[in-house]
């Protein structure tokens, strides 16, 4: 069982990294694209640039550095899928709390984005409680 | 948890790379359980035991 979940990560080791690249490179043209469209030269050179410049040193690095190597091609076993699942864990949480704050803010103040922000908490909240029921029926 | 995996991996001449690729785990995944910063699943635990030839109670220690 264990074997065959470490080839099968293994086997998709390499699309992870074609996975990866093609996101950025996708990035990479609709930054363009639209910073074109708009007449924003700083979004149509910057953004190509920054999501470039992030796949390369990806590629420079993910031999050297397990971070990296993470970043780029995804875990390849239980503890990276831990890593990865901890760092997941930690950017949702730290998303709600701005969303949280942004409403809280926003509601406080009479602000526009009211709306945006209570609307994106709701899709948090629904999401969590939906995923928590999901797992836990999965066992 | 403590544990054997160091003692056992270098008594069979075996580098950290070379005990990942049995085990089908990264190196530093390996540093990782030895050093005690990580404990491995019961998957992979039986497997380290198997590999050793020995059982998991006899290399991983709790307390």
């Amino acid at each position: 069982m264990w074997a065959k979940a470490i080839q099968d990560l293994r086997d998709h080791r390499g699309g992870g990294v074609v996975a990866t690249a093609a996101v950025a490179v996708a990035a990479a043209v609709a930054y363009l694209v639209i910073g074109v469209v708009r007449r924003d030269p700083a979004l149509a050179v910057g953004g190509p640039v920054i999501m470039i410049g992030y796949i390369a040193v990806l590629t420079v690095l993910r031999n050297r550095s397990e971070s990296a190597a993470l970043l780029s091609r995804g875990p390849s076993d239980e503890r990276q899928a831990q890593v990865m699942l901890r760092a997941t864990a930690f950017m949702g949480h730290l998303l709600v709390v701005v969303l949280v704050v942004g409403a809280m803010v926003s509601l406080a103040i009479g602000s526009r984005y009211i709306g945006m922000f209570c609307g994106l908490c709701a899709v948090a909240g629904v999401a969590f409680g939906g995923a928590t029921v999901w797992y836990s029926r999965r066992g | 948890m403590r544990n054997d995996v160091r003692e056992l991996r270098q008594a069979a001449g075996l580098s950290q790379a070379a005990l990942g690729e049995v085990l089908g785990v990264s190196r530093q995944t390996v540093i990782a359980i030895e050093t005690g910063r990580y404990d491995p699943s019961l998957p992979l635990a039986i497997a380290i035991a198997r590999h050793f030839g020995t059982t998991v109670e006899e290399i991983f220690h709790v307390g």
